[in-house]
């Protein structure tokens, strides 16, 4: 079966033992975590470049880099949710629990559910 | 080069910003006066950067930055506007704006503008250049 590379926006220095970022784009890292078979497998955790306004792309183009298949996130704006699915990144959504590891198993276990378009930031414009 | 869609429903407020932008070595500025014709724009060309007026012939400069950020999110996009900063940003959150400017900009928006794609597109190659050997 193949490796799904999944990437968690994380807070400090990341890690499975780590706590999530709330918006991945203010993120200091990404811990990247390769899933087979249901499995937590390799860890890498990845540096987010510096976050200037309108940068959203950057993140994603670093995800792209990193041969990332999925990501997870509490929060996300319009256009960095259309980047990654441009990139064939798909974007999942859980914005109950801080910790990572327990956000990690249930992505292994196929219980999150993909981000709806009603689900990202927007403001009074919309 | 940087290619720039500029979106307006009247040029007679843009000359300076216009002027600057068009003494920009290796750089295209393409005028368009409705938000479809931006987006036809940006189908047919490898496009950068999208300058909205506040008004279009057929919608508003931040439907039509609505209309980028869902099609062609990869372009960035800078929108005139009278509101306030904190206004403007709760306005277009989740837009990805690259920045606001105000309803008749000039050369110090232009060279602004410059100096933020250069800043962002030096952060975007120095990503592939860090990128890992996989």
């Amino acid at each position: 079966m193949a490796v799904v590379r999944v990437a968690i926006p994380s807070q400090g220095e990341g890690g499975l033992d780590g706590v999530r970022a709330g918006h991945f784009g203010h993120c200091d890292v990404f811990t990247c975590i390769d899933i087979e078979d249901g499995q937590i497998g390799a860890v890498r955790i990845v540096a987010n470049k510096e976050h200037v306004q309108g940068g959203c792309m950057v993140p994603v183009q670093l995800l792209v880099q990193e041969k990332v298949n999925a990501i997870v996130v509490g929060g996300i704006g319009m256009r960095p949710l259309m980047g990654f699915k441009q990139m064939g990144i798909a974007v999942y959504h859980e914005a109950e629990q801080p910790a990572i590891r327990p956000v990690v198993e249930d992505f292994a276990a196929s219980k999150l559910a993909l981000i709806t378009d009603q689900q990202v930031c927007g403001g009074g414009g919309r | 080069m940087l290619r720039i869609v500029f979106a307006a429903k009247n040029y007679s407020g843009f000359v300076s910003l216009v002027d600057r932008l068009r003494q920009e070595p290796k750089t295209e500025l393409i005028p368009v006066s409705s938000a479809s014709a931006a987006l036809q724009t940006l189908a047919e060309k490898n496009v950068q950067l999208l300058i909205a007026a506040e008004l279009l012939e057929d919608s508003s400069g931040v439907a039509c930055v609505r209309q980028v950020a869902t099609q062609f999110p990869l372009v960035h996009t800078a929108l005139c506007s009278a509101l306030a900063p904190e206004d403007f940003h709760e306005f277009t959150e989740g837009l990805g704006v690259l920045m606001q400017l105000p309803l008749q900009p000039d050369h110090s928006d232009a060279e602004q503008i410059l100096q933020r794609m250069a800043h962002i597109s030096g952060l975007l190659n120095n990503t592939t250049a860090n990128a890992p050997n996989q």
